[in-house]
């Protein structure tokens, strides 16, 4: 219920435009492995909500997507796991032709800006079926980082979890090296996508630059052990909430994020 | 100079844009409003050339950088309007379409997805197991058998399709080579993601341009069972009613660990509940077994086994250890050591009808209670390099068998102690090289040599009279004491070859492989009653050389193969000298349709001649009624042998079909005959040209419904052949018999989950078969039903019930009814499986069948394990931490 009441109060405080209407709903897994901070192997997984609307296609970590289950919402269990994964809100077409990006870096908001890159995506030829959808499968290197995905023609969406999209169908799995999403749930909701709030705390910067400074912050060595090693002091925290959860205790700070004091080695999705 | 290469760029620009084509549009719905997130793709057959999607303004753009032939389709697709095509030309360098869209309602199947069953990526496919588990699924093995046209054997030994697996491998190393029984029956099932089945596999990189008909299975591990050692410990104990062993218990350590570049599985078990620690051992590519020529000659005394049913009283006991290294991408060292103990008791009774030269038939009775004890060392270490240009094996092996029999048989109220006593072991080096140059010339040599020994082999048979009546003396005289048999032999083999092929143009290669190996034998062999001796010792020596031809068609579609197969074989044994040129021709072709379709073709003539056991001419007692005497005659034979086979399957709708047929002619140069006088079996080779063919044809098909965890499979053969045999009467005169046989056998399986809580599985054989000479008429039908009952109250108990029932004919209109019924419940917990196994609860204490062997008919009688109850605990051990971590 305190988690609600912090989400309520955040929206309260936000404005937000609805831009576009959802024409489908699709869930995926998304699943990083990596090291925790004794360097033990650990697979971290959250589930993505893809808004495909006619001209927008909007990719949140399911906890924010409006029309998640309430149950699901009030397990800040989960939040907390997001919190590992970095997974930002990514607008695609918002600007027409551009790309919007939200993400939220303790202890600032900061939202990116770019044009919408396009992925040169090579079709293999290969084939998978999921659940009687028969898929192609295509590769690409996008900074950095080389993709192996299958897209199935028979839902005709050129959109994907996180930023990757461009093929002629949905994208159902898409796999690199730590990473993978694959499709869990198609829904036929008809969801407002609603624009990134009017907020003036939020910095906002061209998207190289704050990929610059995320791969920076998450890359150093001392993140995993020390999450908050390059905030300048207990100046940055404006408010701390501590939630008592099935036994557990969580911490969240400046506006009900997630407040680390562990974490995850990090394993980038885009290297610059 | 400068004005010249800017003259020369731009005609090279200028000759680049004018190959460009551009195709541009403006997409619209009925209200002329534009439509973006169109995806717009041009294509060329199935082929897509280009695609790319409408912006916000509707406008789309495609690129090409050379025109396409004849006419190509644009096609626009968008979720929620109707898709629409177009057919154009482009000949121009920018084409403009415009379309305009009909809206339609989304069609979207809201289901929701599970992850991906089965993935194929060229002649990889690769099953999620998870998707295909049972919930009382516990070993790999049991995944394994329920994967589509995937068979596992009782033995366990694993086939695609109805084609053996060439190899297998645990992230994509060959740890156990043939002895993979240690990783399925011993890896538990949530420690495997993926079962791979690669087609078309090639063990040596350097030969994937060539077309294989190999099979072979990769298993994924999951995180949790890399890195970290792990283990399944296992104990039981039980009680068998009846039984000689009363008390049962097994006991069984197993440790592995897997990493990036080193893997080891290590296990020690011991018991005398069933087969528990033996079958773990089995080597499903041979090689384990130490064969020789004394060996053969003189086998044990087993009675052969039950098609179904507990018949073996066993002790068994094995330890082994595995382990691979990997030192770069492309090269492995493997130790393995192992060792085997099995000692198995049974009791049989017989009943053997042989055609006598009178015309009479001869029928003798026997009950026997045959004991082998065998010991089986082994240590084999192989150093591999398997790169794509070049392959280099070197395995070295030593291993030993050790084996002694009993085989105490009364018959005629007589009992006949019978003891075999045999050890043999075998020491063999192999090297093998193969380079394969940028352009495709291959070179391959190698040199293998082997020694194998048996120092002595020692067969006794004793004589002791139950009554006092003796209606028919045995050849084991009464009252004489014990006779001996013995024997020994060593063969020294060693084989040198070398080839080379070359591609000559695209499609042709030439290859020439050149061979000699050579074997010196020596054996001997000695009847101590009679003082009948053989003693044989000299060379075979075989060079040959097999020029041939490979051409493929363009699209490699079709391949097509031949070989000349020259070979000059040599005998040089006691004063024999013996050459004799020979010509072994072959073909073959295969024809891919598809990736899921092929047609293999294949055809072969092959002559045989000589076999240094055809020269023992002095009388051998191989038991204690049968005395074999070989013709002194070089034995020649000629085989004419044709295959066929289609294979076709729909990996995404789990459904494998494949259809076989073979047929071969042969002829040799001896004729087998059997001479019966009195109990006596006495077995001979006339010298006379015989013939004999025979004809296969059999079905098989899988398939599979995920949805409903439903897996079934059918399969019939159909087979029927000639041959002809003698049957010498004690005058010398010789009756030359024609046999006909036919037979037919029916398979079907099913295996079905039709609520949550219930599993069933079915299985049904029939077969028939016929056999006539001289107006006899002998025909045997056989029917087996198993099936058995899962129930899950909940999803970690599995109580169930299974059962063979068996409807065996045992002579003319007599039919035996038999019905075995097993039940056992089984409880998962986290880390350990407690299961209750209930064996034979009818009590079932013997099992009857007939067989056929050419003119001679046995009927057996097999005495059943009694009743077992065994329970068994088995730990998880090690991984469980890992999963924690994971959360």
């Amino acid at each position: 219920m305190t988690m609600m009441a912090l989400v309520l109060t955040t929206a309260a405080l936000g404005q937000t435009e609805t831009v576009d209407t959802a024409q489908f709903v699709a869930v995926y897994d998304y699943e990083c492995r990596t090291l925790d901070h004794e360097e033990q192997d650990v697979t971290d997984r959250m589930r993505i909500a893809v808004q495909v609307g006619r001209t927008i296609t909007k990719s949140m970590p399911f906890s924010a997507y409006p029309q998640s289950d309430e149950a699901s919402k009030e397990d800040v269990a989960d939040e907390f796991q997001e919190a590992y994964m970095h997974m930002p809100t990514v607008w695609t077409g918002l600007p027409a032709g551009r790309t919007t990006v939200r993400e939220y870096i303790f202890p600032h908001e900061y939202e990116g800006y770019e044009p919408t890159p396009d992925i040169a995506w090579t079709l293999t030829g290969d084939t998978l079926t999921v659940s009687g959808y028969l898929c192609g499968q295509a590769t690409a290197t996008f900074r950095g980082v080389e993709w192996h995905v299958y897209y199935t023609e028979e839902i005709p969406s050129s959109a994907g979890p996180w930023r990757l999209c461009g093929l002629p169908g949905l994208i159902v799995k898409a796999e690199s090296g730590a990473h993978t999403f694959c499709l869990a749930e198609l829904r036929r909701e008809a969801s407002p996508i609603t624009a990134p709030e009017e907020r003036p705390d939020v910095q906002r910067m061209k998207y190289a630059k704050l990929l610059k400074h995320k791969n920076e912050i998450y890359g150093n060595r001392q993140y995993a052990k020390n999450p908050t090693y390059y905030a300048p002091g207990p100046s940055c925290i404006t408010d701390m909430t501590v939630l008592k959860h099935n036994g557990q205790s969580f911490v969240l700070a400046n506006g009900g994020h997630p407040f680390l004091t562990k974490a995850h080695i990090y394993k980038p999705l885009e290297m610059k | 100079m400068k004005r010249l290469l800017s003259f020369f760029i731009f005609v090279a620009l200028a000759a680049s844009a004018s190959a460009q084509v551009r195709v541009t549009g403006r997409l619209t719905d009925l209200l002329d409003k534009p439509v973006s997130g169109v995806i717009v793709k041009l294509t060329s057959g199935t082929k897509t050339l280009a695609f790319t999607s409408s912006n916000a303004q509707g406008d789309y753009t495609l690129e090409l950088k050379d025109a396409p032939n004849g006419e190509v389709t644009l096609l626009f697709n968008h979720i929620s309007y109707g898709k629409e095509s177009k057919r154009v030309v482009l000949k121009e360098k920018k084409t403009k379409v415009d379309m305009t869209l009909t809206p339609k309602s989304i069609t979207l199947k809201e289901v929701k997805v599970k992850p991906d069953l089965l993935r194929q990526r060229g002649d990889t496919l690769s099953y999620n197991l998870a998707s295909f588990l049972g919930k009382g699924d516990v070993t790999l093995e049991d995944g394994l058998k329920r994967l589509p046209g995937v068979d596992v054997a009782k033995n366990g030994a694993i086939s695609y399709m109805g084609k053996p697996i060439s190899q297998f491998n645990i992230e994509g190393l060959d740890l156990l080579g043939g002895k993979y029984n240690l990783a399925t029956r011993n890896i538990p099932t949530d420690y495997v993601t993926q079962v791979e089945i690669v087609r078309n596999h090639h063990s040596r990189k350097v030969e994937k341009d060539i077309p294989s008909n190999e099979v072979s299975m990769n298993i994924r591990l999951s995180r949790n069972a890399k890195f970290k050692p792990f283990g399944q410990e296992e104990a039981g104990t039980g009680y068998m009613q009846d039984g000689k062993d009363k008390l049962q218990a097994l006991l069984g350590v197993t440790g592995m660990m897997f990493t990036d570049k080193l893997q080891t599985i290590c296990s020690l078990k011991g018991g005398n509940y069933k087969d528990f620690g033996w079958t773990d051992m089995t080597d499903h590519f041979g090689g384990s077994d130490v064969k020789t020529p004394a060996t053969s000659l003189f086998g044990g005394f087993d009675g052969g086994a039950p098609p179904q049913g507990e018949y073996l009283y066993q002790r068994c006991g094995m330890a082994t250890l595995n382990g691979i290294h990997k030192l770069d991408s492309a090269t492995t060292v493997k130790v393995n050591t192992d060792y085997s103990y099995h000692r198995a008791k049974h009791d049989i009774s017989q009943s053997s009808t042989y055609l006598a030269g009178t015309g009479d038939y001869m029928t003798v009775s026997e009950q026997t209670s045959p004991l082998t004890k065998v010991h089986l060392p082994k240590l084999t270490m192989k150093y591999l390099k398997n790169a794509d240009r070049v392959y280099l094996g070197e395995t070295f092996v030593v291993k030993g068998k050790f084996e002694q029999n009993e085989g105490d048989v009364v018959a005629h109220q007589q009992l006949v102690e019978q003891r075999r006593k045999t050890p043999s072991f075998e020491v063999g080096n192999d090297l093998s090289w193969t380079g394969r140059t940028a352009k495709g010339t291959r070179r391959q040599a190698n040199a293998s040599v082997s020694f194998k020994r048996t120092p002595t082999l020692r067969l006794s048979f004793s004589l002791t009279p139950r009554t006092e009546e003796v209606s028919t003396p045995l050849s084991v005289e009464e009252g004489s004491g014990v006779r001996l048999q013995t024997a020994q032999s060593s063969t020294l083999s060693m084989d040198v070859g070398s080839s080379f092929s070359i591609p000559i143009g695209k499609v042709f290669r030439l290859s020439l492989p050149v061979r000699v190996s050579a074997v010196y034998d020596d054996v001997e062999t000695n009847r101590v009653a009679t003082g009948e001796m053989n003693d044989i010792r000299g060379w075979s020596f075989t060079p040959s050389v097999n020029p041939g031809f490979e051409i493929h068609s363009r699209g490699r579609r079709l391949y097509l193969s031949a070989g000349l197969g020259a070979a000059l074989k040599g005998m040089y044994y006691n004063k024999l000298n013996y050459t004799k040129p020979v010509l072994n021709p072959s073909m073959g072709i295969n024809y891919t349709f598809s990736a899921n379709s092929k047609l293999q073709f294949s055809t072969g003539y092959t002559t045989q001649v000589g076999d240094m056991m055809t020269l023992l001419t002095e009388p051998m007692q191989v038991d204690y009624r049968t005395v074999r005497t070989s013709s002194g005659i070089i034995g020649e034979s000629d085989s004419w042998s044709t295959t066929a086979g289609w294979k076709w399957q729909l990996p995404m709708q789990y459904f494998t079909l494949s259809l076989d047929a073979r047929h071969s002619e042969d002829r040799h140069n001896t004729l087998y005959a059997q001479s019966v006088s009195g109990m006596d079996i006495s077995s001979s080779a006339l010298q006379r040209d015989t013939r004999s063919r025979s004809s296969r044809f059999s079905v098989s098909s899988t398939k599979n419904f995920p949805s409903v965890f439903t897996k079934l499979g059918a399969r019939a053969d159909y087979g029927f052949g000639s041959s002809e045999q003698a049957i010498t009467s004690s005058e010398g005169a010789a009756d030359i018999i024609r046999i006909r046989s036919c037979n037919y056998n029916l398979h079907g399986n099913a295996s079905v989950e039709p609520v949550r809580w219930l599993e069933l599985r079915y299985n049904i054989r029939y077969g028939w078969s016929r056999s006539r000479y001289s107006g006899q008429n002998n025909t045997v039908t056989s029917l087996t039903h198993s099936g058995a009952i899962h129930i899950f109250p909940i999803a970690t108990l599995d109580l169930s019930l299974d059962y063979d029932h068996v409807r065996h004919q045992i002579a003319t209109d007599t039919y035996k009814h038999m019905s075995l019924f097993n039940a056992s419940a089984q409880y998962k917990l986290k880390q350990a499986i407690l299961r209750l196994e209930l064996t034979n609860l009818l009590n079932q204490r013997s099992y009857s069948y007939t067989r056929f062997d050419g003119i001679n008919t046995y009927t057996y009688d097999y005495g059943l394990c009694g009743r077992t109850a065994m329970f068994r605990l088995i730990f998880k051990v090690g991984a469980g931490n890992a999963r924690r971590q994971q959360k």
